[in-house]
């Protein structure tokens, strides 16, 4: 851990150091009293957006820095109290809780060099936000020179879906030449670790360690044809549990899009996995390679757009770094024919299974749908009608199920009411007696904005509502949940405001029912310059939520009072 | 489901007769051979049919002096493509492109970050036919906004969509390109709405990096609380987890997401793409096949669909069940099953023979209580029976039937104690 921390001190002192010698003018000798002066410089500076704040004019001096720094911070303070005897249910943490926000923003250029640099961090005591009290939750710099970027600290480079689309926390290099039809290569080293106190080995956020290497190189071969190809290595140490699986894997992938005639476009993906697998502690390794394919084309060309697509993910492909559902094939088609201007038509079927080694354990799922939209219907300017039908069926040796969706949406504008309104029914059926339930729902939202002199009125309501039909259990479970809200605003006085107070009932026949009742209210004041200090936002929140239950010891009732500010802080250097 | 099916049989009739009185040739792409077409265009790199009539470029991540490049190919059959224009003021004003014999061309201009930018582009043939002009527009602004405040934005309506249980609002903050599929996720999420009430979801971001390709990869942490329908019982739980959101039209859309869930939890393993490298004890929400609700710890979560009890059950198998030697057990309705799903042989010492379903070994003294039922790590051809002692571990995968993770106690009379979990 020390020397894990000594390589992100020194990165930060070579690159603060960089920052410093980058940001001197070109007529600047540097040399250590330079570098003193700079420093103070730097202090004094901090006063600069403080005087910029009353629109004086920036000194030829403050023009001639090109390194901008922005400072953000936001904190609050919150008080929550918790009583009844249900309180272990809240999702609220007891007492006084304080949350700060840091983010130092650093960016500059010199000459074709542009450089930047992102640190931040949180600090809490409330362990419903973050375990940690302290955390680093964002660490990078990058250069750019001419056609050669470089990125470090927290780094995402995402070469291709099956490969690598995840964050690492290492270095990357990118060549990008836009002169002309040069390849783009790419190249990375990190860890995958999800947060930079896991590097740290904080006991709180254990994580193995999974590093991670490769390279991509894209090509534009011709005008409509163009591909990338990947070569990715991952490895896992550093065990946390004797059950934790530790992946050795290498995967190689081959994407390309090709653009035949205008209108339709075929792209596809190909990878391959080598992995090698120690289960746990004690198990042996074992290997086994694995391969992903997909494809799709879409034709796009009105009044239609169609998007055909095919995908198998086989159940031994690894893609540790990249995204994929392992085990599945998949076939896709989706046509959206745009009938009028204001009416289109939108059908889509997908089908998928799992368990491709073995198709008797098999799942085939089916999903056809259908809908239209409607706008500017009976002639109304704000009219827009939504209509969907959806079947979801799902075939396995184990059982079959049938679940069928219909919804209806309506929006429109009345004598200055802004309505969204919607209607659905669905019908959930597992054979075997499994489960037949039906679920009417409903729901209304009615709002608007009125303007006068000084003030500004924004009031709301919402009403939704849901009556579930469960045959097999004989069972009726009914929801009902409203809510009026009202939004002040007095842009004079930088003033904004919200008021929103609601109830939620629950009618479960098998279960508890519950009866929550909420209240939220909020008031923000953004002064021009507060303090010197411009865009500020100081804000104070209040919430309340009253959950009874039928059983009364699960009753309890959670209230939340915060104040905050935050603001930003710019200057050169 | 026959009336269902001739439903939407008749609607997608209807929909080809209709499509037939309206444009007889909506299918051919690129239209007739004598016309000028846009092969293709990028502004900036981004490609212009991903745009939509619209594209958005974030300030920030502008080249140097704000340098917009458009590039693109026009061709006809029967001539020559003979200038290019481009107009980035309504049609008031046309500037000239650099044109390539083969209609490649390129156009360069320095943009003012405070203006709008009203694009059309004219390609004109040596017989004077030009291409759709209306058809190439593109609103061109730019936005102060740094990805950070885009991706906050983006995460409130999220979840703001979901708390409300407004579908149609969630969906529309969803890519096309979703990884698992859009109506994949449409159906799970259907699902959760049914399963919870009263969705409260409060979230923290640790960490947002962003690459050129408008992908923005979005780590956090979470607090979220919901009532379920079923039992009227309040869940809470808490972590961190990590999504991908992309760059669609100048509005960021949920990609892809990893375990633990934030959306469509119902259908999780159809959902999650990838897990995020963490061991943790936090509570984490999931939900059953069956509907159940609940939270188990983050490390079983990995293997727990939450539907089916995970307790440890004791059973004693009878060798002489089949014949002589071997038995079969099913685990998922408990009892003994001649095409089940697990035969123990004890013809030369105990043999366990899960024909091709894939098996592992635990540590000897692995505890089955602490041990999730493990979600990967399972050898996919065991190569037929194996030899087991009493005290071992195995895990066997019976893929949609579930998995079993079973420890071999003790011989009594001609039959073995076998304690396990089971899951499907």
């Amino acid at each position: 851990m020390k020397q894990k921390c000594k390589i992100i001190f020194a990165v930060m002192i070579v690159f603060s150091f960089a920052v410093s010698v980058f940001s001197q003018d070109s007529s600047s000798v540097v040399n250590s009293t330079t570098t003193t002066n700079s420093t103070n410089n730097d202090l004094i500076n901090l006063t600069v957006p403080l005087t910029l704040a009353t629109d004086l004019t920036p000194t030829q001096e403050q023009s001639a820095k090109t390194t901008d720094v922005r400072i953000n911070f936001g904190g609050q303070v919150s008080y929550n109290d918790i009583t009844g005897p249900g309180k272990a249910s809240s999702s609220l943490s007891q007492g006084v809780r304080h949350f700060e926000n840091l983010g130092i923003n650093v960016r500059g250029s010199k000459n074709d060099l542009k450089y930047q640099l992102n640190v931040s961090g949180r600090a809490t005591n409330d362990e419903r936000v973050d375990p940690i009290f302290v955390a680093l939750t964002s660490l990078q710099a990058r250069f750019e020179y001419k056609n050669h970027f470089l990125n470090t600290g927290d780094i995402f480079e995402s070469f291709s879906q099956y490969s690598l689309n995840t964050s690492l926390k290492g270095a990357s290099y990118k060549y990008n030449n836009n002169s002309g039809r040069y390849p783009e290569i790419s190249a990375v080293f990190g860890s995958a670790y999800p947060r930079w106190e896991s590097w740290f080995r904080n006991e709180k956020a254990r994580a193995l360690n999974r590093t991670a290497y490769g390279a991509n190189v894209k090509q534009e071969v011709t005008d409509t044809l163009k591909f990338g190809i990947t070569a990715l290595k991952s490895d896992d140490s550093q065990r946390i549990t004797d059950t934790d699986p530790l992946y050795n894997n290498t995967l190689y992938s081959l994407d390309g899009e090709y653009r035949p005639i205008p209108g339709l476009s075929i792209s596809g993906e190909f990878a391959m996995s080598q992995t090698e697998l120690e289960a746990n502690s004690t198990a042996t390794k074992t290997s086994y390679n694995g391969n992903a394919f997909k494809l799709e084309i879409v034709g796009d060309e009105d009044p239609s757009r169609v998007v055909l697509g095919y995908e198998r993910v086989n159940p031994e492909f690894e893609s540790l770094l990249g995204s994929s559902i392992k085990d599945r094939e998949r076939a896709s088609a989706r046509w959206r024919y745009k009938y009028t201007p204001n009416t289109t038509f939108d059908s889509r079927f997908t089908w998928y299974r799992n368990s491709l080694n073995d198709t008797s354990k098999s799942t085939n799922n089916y999903k056809p749908e259908i809908g239209v939209n409607i706008k500017r219907i009976f002639d109304r300017k704000y009219s827009n009608l939504n209509f969907n039908i959806k079947l979801d069926q799902k075939n396995s040796s184990a059982n079959n199920s049938s679940d069928y969706f219909t919804d209806l949406g309506y929006r429109d504008r009345f004598i200055g009411l802004d309505v969204d309104a919607g209607a659905g029914f669905t019908s959930y059926n597992v054979d075997k007696n499994t489960r037949e339930t039906l679920d009417y729902s409903g729901r209304l939202s009615v709002s608007t904005r009125k303007s006068f002199e000084k003030v500004i009125l924004k009031p709301a309501l919402n009403a939704s509502s849901n009556y579930i039909d469960d045959h097999i259990n004989n069972t009726t479970d009914k929801i009902f949940e409203y809510s009026i809200g009202l939004g002040v605003d007095l842009p004079d006085s930088k003033l904004t405001s919200n008021f929103k107070f609601g109830q939620n009932v629950l009618k479960a026949s098998a279960g508890d029912d519950a009866d929550s009742l909420f209240l939220n209210a909020g008031i923000y004041y953004r002064p021009d310059v507060f303090f010197g200090i411009k865009d500020c936002t100081l804000f104070a929140r209040a919430m309340m939520n009253d959950f009874a239950f039928q059983t009364d010891t699960r009753n309890f009732n959670e209230k939340s009072f915060s104040m905050g500010i935050s603001f930003p802080l710019d200057f050169k250097i | 489901m026959k009336k269902f099916t001739f439903l939407i049989l008749f609607m997608t009739l209807a929909l080809f007769a209709s499509a037939g009185q309206v444009q007889a040739k909506w299918w051919i792409f690129g239209k007739s051979s004598d016309e000028v077409t846009l092969n293709y265009m990028h502004i900036n790199k981004t490609s212009y049919e991903d745009m939509n009539g619209k594209a958005v470029f974030f300030k920030d991540s502008l080249p140097k002096s704000n340098e917009m490049t458009i590039n693109g190919k026009a061709s006809v059959k029967k001539a020559k493509i003979g200038a290019v224009m481009v107009s980035l003021d309504n049609k008031e004003t046309w500037d000239k492109a650099k044109l390539n014999d083969n209609g490649t061309f390129e156009y360069k201009f320095y943009a003012d970050t405070s203006k709008t930018y009203d694009f059309y582009l004219k390609a004109i043939d040596t017989t004077g036919k030009t291409n759709d002009i209306e058809k190439t527009y593109v609103q061109i602004t730019f936005s102060s906004q740094d990805v950070s405040a885009l991706v906050r934005e983006t995460l409130d309506k999220l979840f703001r969509a979901y708390q409300t249980e407004n579908l149609t609002s969630f969906m529309s903050l969803v890519s096309e390109n979703f990884v698992p599929g859009t109506d994949i996720l449409d159906s799970a999420v259907r699902r959760d709405f049914l399963l919870f009430d009263y969705i409260k979801i409060e979230y923290f971001i640790n960490n947002i990096s962003q690459v050129s390709d408008g992908k923005v990869f979005v780590s956090f942490q979470y607090n979220r609380s919901v009532i379920s329908t079923k039992t009227g019982q309040t869940f809470t739980d808490k972590g961190m987890t990590e999504l991908v959101l992309k760059n669609e039209d100048g509005q960021l859309k949920l990609f892809s997401m990893k375990h633990p869930l934030m959306f469509g939890l119902s259908d999780a393993s159809e959902i999650a793409t990838g897990v995020i490298n963490q061991n943790s004890d936090e509570d984490t929400l999931v939900v059953g096949s069956d509907g159940t609700v609940k939270v188990v710890p983050f490390n079983e979560s990995l293997n727990d669909d939450g539907g089916d009890s995970a307790e440890i059950k004791t059973i004693t198998l009878n060798f002489q069940h089949l014949d002589s030697f071997h038995s079969t057990y099913d685990f998922e309705n408990e009892e003994y099953d001649s095409a089940g799903y697990m035969v123990l042989n004890v013809g030369s010492g105990l043999h366990l023979n899960p024909a091709t379903a894939p098996i592992q070994q635990l540590p000897a003294g692995t505890s089955l209580s602490s041990t999730p039922i493990p979600s990967g790590g399972y050898a996919v051809d065991p190569g037929g029976m194996i030899g087991v002692t009493l005290g071992e571990v195995w895990a066997i995968d019976f893929g949609a039937r579930g998995k079993v993770l079973l420890e071999f106690k003790s011989f009594v009379g001609v039959g073995v104690i076998i304690d396990y979990k089971y899951k499907k």
